[in-house]
């Protein structure tokens, strides 16, 4: 007991001292507000990257395929997606909302949204090739709503 | 009033308390309001239409007493007009509504109050706590705990507990590393425990490997690997992607466990998914996509692909016109469409005209029927120095559900953004 207490302890002391550096980079608070941002597709390297900066721009990139593929970068560290997006803009898909995102944003056809036009139909044939990708966003009681009428209430 | 709601309005009035001194005041108010209606002939001949109204609004509030500190407020709420359209004349949801505590030249990050968490393994949204701490060289670490707020219609909330934490080791521009963790009891009995991996590495001529694995503590094994990596090649860019799925152990059959997801846990159905996406940038104004993707299963089907191109133009600054072909060649005919569309963003300051068309072909029909049209248009602009939106849009569909299917909507953003001087506190 006495060695599990004294290797925390040093471990504590480790951190409070590894505290006192200071890391050499630090995210702003918020990306610059510039013209009518969120309203298109973004691509970060049009501004960033052509020095050498310590983030790998790229990678977040809005391109055609972003709204797909996007959680890949948001589990890395989302305090990236946060210099632009408040948690309002991830709760419109993932929060208890009622109206699926290309209905809410039906002028914005730019982004690709997966459950516009027919989605209804063709969500039987994408759920049993990949039905990963619905669980992500309604693998929850609350967030399955919109299944629960065809497919039945949790138990 | 819940639970809850005091104590959210208890927060925010110890925010104005904290707030009241002469300093400036930052406050913004984003609204936004959607009469929605729709007239549709369903497939059976029957009819139905209602009228809708919604209401988002977020609140956001930045004093200047104690630098770091934000209060931020999120949520909805429909109106019928006209019907019961979804059963309930009324219906909302608060999805947010927490006190941030970010201070500007320390390295830390406090939240308390309903969340949205996105560390690692977790992507759930929370009443509770949750704090990050990066001044600790190479490493940062963040925890949370609450109570979920997705599960409340089993036994309420009673019991529910949600808590874990993420670590992450890196070196910016480099590479980063990070372990999380995830508990999630649901009246009390284990609904979700995941250990999580996840990987950044950057190597040279910006080649780049990214991707995460989840392990399922309650069925001992591993749920789900997703990597990708990425090869620039001047104006190409090429990613390869590798999927596995579990299905036992990504999916759950806990109780209160969703119907179409809790029957594939006891399927015993692992999904392989690998392919690639290859961009090319001619020009600042043209890119294009194509998408390959190839779903092997363990059982239940055969092997299917999906196929997809992508062709974007924009011209100005903001407007933009595509085309998408898409097919999935599915093992059986069940599982085989063909997915056009071509849509235009055209804006003009202060206003903008959108389009959009799709077509969809099904090789074997869905309640009859073999294929979809979707077309939607909209006009927008903006008043009052675009703090003030109006979009409308129509839209008109026939598919295998509705014979005819006509909506419009009529959308209204309001933005306030202002700074102001609080009374002195006496």
């Amino acid at each position: 007991m006495k060695t599990i207490g004294a290797t925390a302890s040093i471990i504590m002391l480790a951190l409070l001292a590894a505290c006192a550096a200071s890391n050499s980079y630090r995210l702003p608070a918020s990306h610059p507000k510039i013209y009518e941002l969120g309203e298109r597709r973004e691509f970060c390297t049009k501004c960033h990257g052509f020095k050498k900066e310590p983030l790998d721009f790229e990678r977040y990139n809005h391109t055609a395929l972003f709204t797909d593929n996007h959680r890949m970068v948001a589990y890395q560290d989302d305090r990236v997606c946060a210099l632009c997006h408040e948690q309002s803009f991830c709760s419109d898909c993932h929060g208890k909302v009622e109206l699926k995102p290309s209905l809410k944003d039906q002028t914005k056809n730019f982004s690709r949204m997966q459950h516009r036009g027919d989605f209804l139909s063709r969500h039987r044939i994408e759920g049993r090739m990949d039905p990963s990708s619905c669980f992500r966003c309604h693998g929850t009681p609350g967030t399955s709503g919109t299944c629960q009428p065809c497919h039945g209430s949790p138990r | 009033m819940t639970c809850c709601g005091r104590v959210y309005l208890l927060l925010f009035a110890g925010l104005l308390l904290c707030a009241s001194s002469s300093e400036a005041e930052q406050f913004s108010l984003a609204s936004e309001t959607l009469f929605r209606g729709f007239q549709r002939e369903r497939n059976d001949g029957s009819k139905a239409s209602a009228a809708p109204a919604y209401e988002y609004l977020q609140l956001n509030y930045a004093t200047q007493k104690i630098p770091g500190l934000t209060l931020h407020i999120n949520g909805w709420g429909r109106l019928n007009l006209a019907d019961n359209y979804n059963r309930d004349t009324t219906d909302g949801r608060l999805l947010h509504a927490y006190l941030q505590y970010s201070p500007p030249k320390q390295d830390y990050q406090l939240r308390v109050g309903r969340q949205y968490i996105f560390e690692g393994v977790a992507r759930d949204n929370l009443d509770g706590i949750y704090g990050k701490l990066f001044s600790i060289p190479h490493t940062t670490i963040s925890a949370y705990a609450g109570v979920p707020t997705m599960l409340d219609n089993s036994n309420g909330r009673k019991n529910d507990l949600i808590y874990g934490g993420k670590l992450t080791y890196g070196t910016p521009a480099l590479y980063d590393v990070g372990l999380s963790y995830k508990h999630i009891l649901d009246n009390g009995a284990r609904r979700e425990q995941l250990l999580g991996a996840d990987l950044a590495v950057n190597f040279p001529r910006s080649i780049t490997l990214l991707g995460h694995s989840t392990y399922d503590l309650i069925s001992n094994s591993w749920g789900e690997h997703s990597y990708e990596a990425r090869f620039p090649f001047g104006p190409v860019t090429f990613k390869p992607f590798l999927q596995r799925f579990k299905y036992n152990s990504y999916f759950t059959n806990s109780r209160n466990s969703v119907p179409p997801f809790r029957f594939l846990e006891g399927s015993g159905n692992t999904l392989t998914t690998v392919g690639t996406d290859l961009f090319w940038y001619p020009s600042d104004r043209w890119d294009f996509v194509l998408r390959f993707k190839n779903h092997d299963y363990q059982n239940r089907f055969k092997p299917s692909q999906y196929y997809s191109l992508i062709a974007t133009k924009r011209w100005k600054i903001l407007s933009e016109a595509g085309a998408e072909v898409g097919r999935m060649q599915g093992s059986e005919d069940q599982n085989r469409y063909l997915l056009t569309r071509a849509y235009v963003y055209w804006k003009f300051a202060p206003g903008f005209v959108t389009g959009d068309v799709m077509y969809v072909v099904y090789d074997r029909s869905i309640y009859g029927k073999s294929s979809s049209l979707f077309t939607s248009v909209g006009v927008g602009t903006g008043f009052l120095k675009d703090s003030l939106k109006v979009k409308v849009s129509f839209d008109y569909s026939n598919d295998p559900y509705f014979n005819a299917d006509y909506r419009f909507m009529v959308k209204l953003n309001y933005l306030l953004d202002r700074s102001f001087d609080l009374p002195i506190r006496n």
